[in-house]
């Protein structure tokens, strides 16, 4: 007995049909959770992978899918179609875009509060100051002025060179002083735990990474030249079309807002939601974004 | 035969559609000249220029030698050489980026023996010569080595006993003989050169003027002034393009005579 000989197109109809079933497989079938997906600023990382655990624990039919980066870069990719139900960003900045864009499904929620520090590698000197910044030879390392970090740290250099503690041209001398302005907070954090930079201007939640807290040393910010950067999370209008994602992504947000959330949220470094009715707009002090 | 076909259509679509769409929303603008003058675009084209010609001459000047060796030799070091030539082509470029940041970092193996001599790599023009050279060197070699390849032992023994130096028989027997293929590579390499993106950002870091080349503009100029993007984008296609005409002809027969 003779196998019948399998043509080429047969091989590809098989083939394809059996990618059809493949892809289909996962639409189908009521036991698999919905997903949700979230696009947080990277300085969310540790707060919002904890968070997402904590809330599939209390949901168990959901799975939240995390994508983290520069909150400018989200915006970006959400203008280009990106598909998510929740944007959790650091600045308003970026909610403002979206809106105009007709990209938000409800209005933003505050929800956490972060702050400024500078990192110093440890190796740098001894017992380093925020003087030290400005001084000729420092590498300095700060975010790009579209990524929130980085016009945040322009702004605080701007109010230290306003303190009569600084010398007059501080900021000048510091932006001077930088030799790369990356796309995300994290990454700035990362060149001074390596020691190739010598100092960044960094959220005061990234310096408490275990493995970069054994690396650098952190230069507070005197609180009244510090701004508190308030993080605004919102339903996305692409959100609203596939029906059940946009139930849990209210739950998300008062999960958040809840108790355990915000626990959550300051273990890692986060201030409360409340705080950010008490100070003025960061972005209103100067015209800083413009360096 | 009907498969193929339509497998090719597919494929020239999928390919062809990008690079379409790229040229028309860049047409769309109100202005291609226009949208080139900021700072962003004007520092990234000169660095870009700047830093891949410096490149090529690297490749050239520590990968000609190489490559004769190569052509040349048939010691079994040689041959493993050969693997570690062709390594960074498949390597992924950011590990490269990665790599060259834990041997040259300040805190990299060598790192501390050059801050000793006054080097600091991470960070500068010349971090980004390093990652350029590092990814393109490659195709620049290995095009030399099948020029040197294809010029008959032969002829170079045949021109020394005729009393020609060893050094003269290279550069107006040997040199000229490779040079379609030499200059092909020369292409290529520079092709890949100017678009490098991964290791420059790990090593070199991303600061206009100083690191910030073509690609990394490009990246950063999405977020806020796309019109610079896009035209930045149609600059560096058109020099691609550029790069396959040049490479289309030196593998034409008929230029192999005229040379």
């Amino acid at each position: 007995m003779t196998l019948p000989k399998i043509t080429s197109m047969e091989l590809l109809a098989a083939l394809t049909l059996i990618l059809i079933l493949a892809c289909s497989s996962g639409a189908a079938g009521g036991a698999r959770p919905t997903e949700l997906v979230v696009f947080a600023a990277s300085s969310l990382t540790d707060a919002f992978r904890e968070a997402a655990a904590g809330y599939e624990a209390d949901n168990r039919e959901v799975r939240v899918v995390l994508n983290f980066d520069g909150s400018q870069r989200l915006r970006t990719q959400l203008e280009h179609g990106a598909r998510a139900d929740l944007l959790a960003s650091a600045d308003g900045r970026q909610m403002d875009l979206l809106a105009a864009a007709g990209l938000i499904g409800a209005e933003p929620v505050n929800f956490t509060t972060n702050r400024l520090v500078v990192v110093v590698f440890s190796g740098f000197k001894p017992s380093p100051t925020l003087a030290d910044l400005a001084a000729p030879g420092t590498r300095v390392v700060i975010a790009q002025a579209t990524v929130p970090a980085g016009f945040y740290a322009r702004t605080v250099l701007d109010n230290l060179q306003a303190d009569p503690a600084f010398v007059p041209n501080y900021a000048d001398q510091v932006l001077a002083n930088v030799v790369s302005e990356e796309t995300n907070v994290r990454s700035v954090v990362q060149k001074v735990a390596l020691g190739e930079a010598d100092a960044g201007i960094v959220y005061q939640t990234d310096a408490r990474a275990p493995n970069i807290i054994t690396e650098v040393q952190v230069l507070p910010i005197p609180e009244s030249r510090n701004i508190i950067a308030s993080y605004p999370i919102a339903i996305l209008s692409g959100s609203t079309q596939h029906g059940p994602a946009q139930r849990f992504a209210q739950r998300f947000i008062d999960y958040l807002m809840s108790e355990k959330g915000q626990q959550i949220l300051e273990k890692h470094g986060f201030g409360n939601a409340v705080e950010v009715a008490s100070r003025p707009d960061p972005g209103a002090l100067t015209g800083a974004g413009d360096r | 035969m009907p498969a193929g076909i339509a497998a090719t259509a597919v494929y020239v679509v999928f390919v062809g559609l990008p690079v379409l769409a790229l040229l028309v929303r860049a047409a769309q603008q109100e202005s291609f000249a226009g949208s080139l003058t900021s700072d962003l675009a004007q520092q990234a084209l000169r660095l870009s220029l700047f830093t891949s010609l410096i490149s090529l001459l690297v490749m050239v000047l520590l990968g000609t030698p190489f490559a004769y060796l190569l052509a040349r030799s048939h010691s079994r070091i040689l041959r493993v050489m050969d693997s570690l030539v062709e390594l960074p082509i498949v390597l992924p470029p950011v590990v490269a980026g990665i790599a060259m940041l834990m041997a040259f970092g300040r805190h990299g193996l060598v790192g501390p023996a050059l801050t000793g001599l006054g080097i600091t790599l991470p960070f500068t023009t010349t971090a980004v010569i390093f990652a350029q050279v590092f990814v393109a060197a490659p195709f620049y070699i290995r095009a030399a080595k099948l020029g040197f390849q294809s010029v008959a032992r032969d002829y170079e023994d045949v021109s020394q006993t005729l009393g020609v130096s060893p050094w003269r028989t290279f550069w107006k027997l040997t040199l000229p003989l490779a040079a379609p293929s030499i200059i092909g590579g020369l292409a290529l390499a520079w092709a890949r050169a100017i678009s490098e993106f991964g290791a420059t950002i790990m090593f070199a870091g991303n600061l206009t003027g100083r690191t910030q080349t073509m690609p990394l503009a490009i990246l950063s100029a999405m977020e806020s002034d796309l019109g610079a993007a896009l035209s930045l984008s149609v600059l560096l296609l058109i020099g691609s393009l550029t790069v396959l005409l040049v490479l289309g002809m030196f593998t034409r027969r008929q230029w192999l005579g005229r040379l």
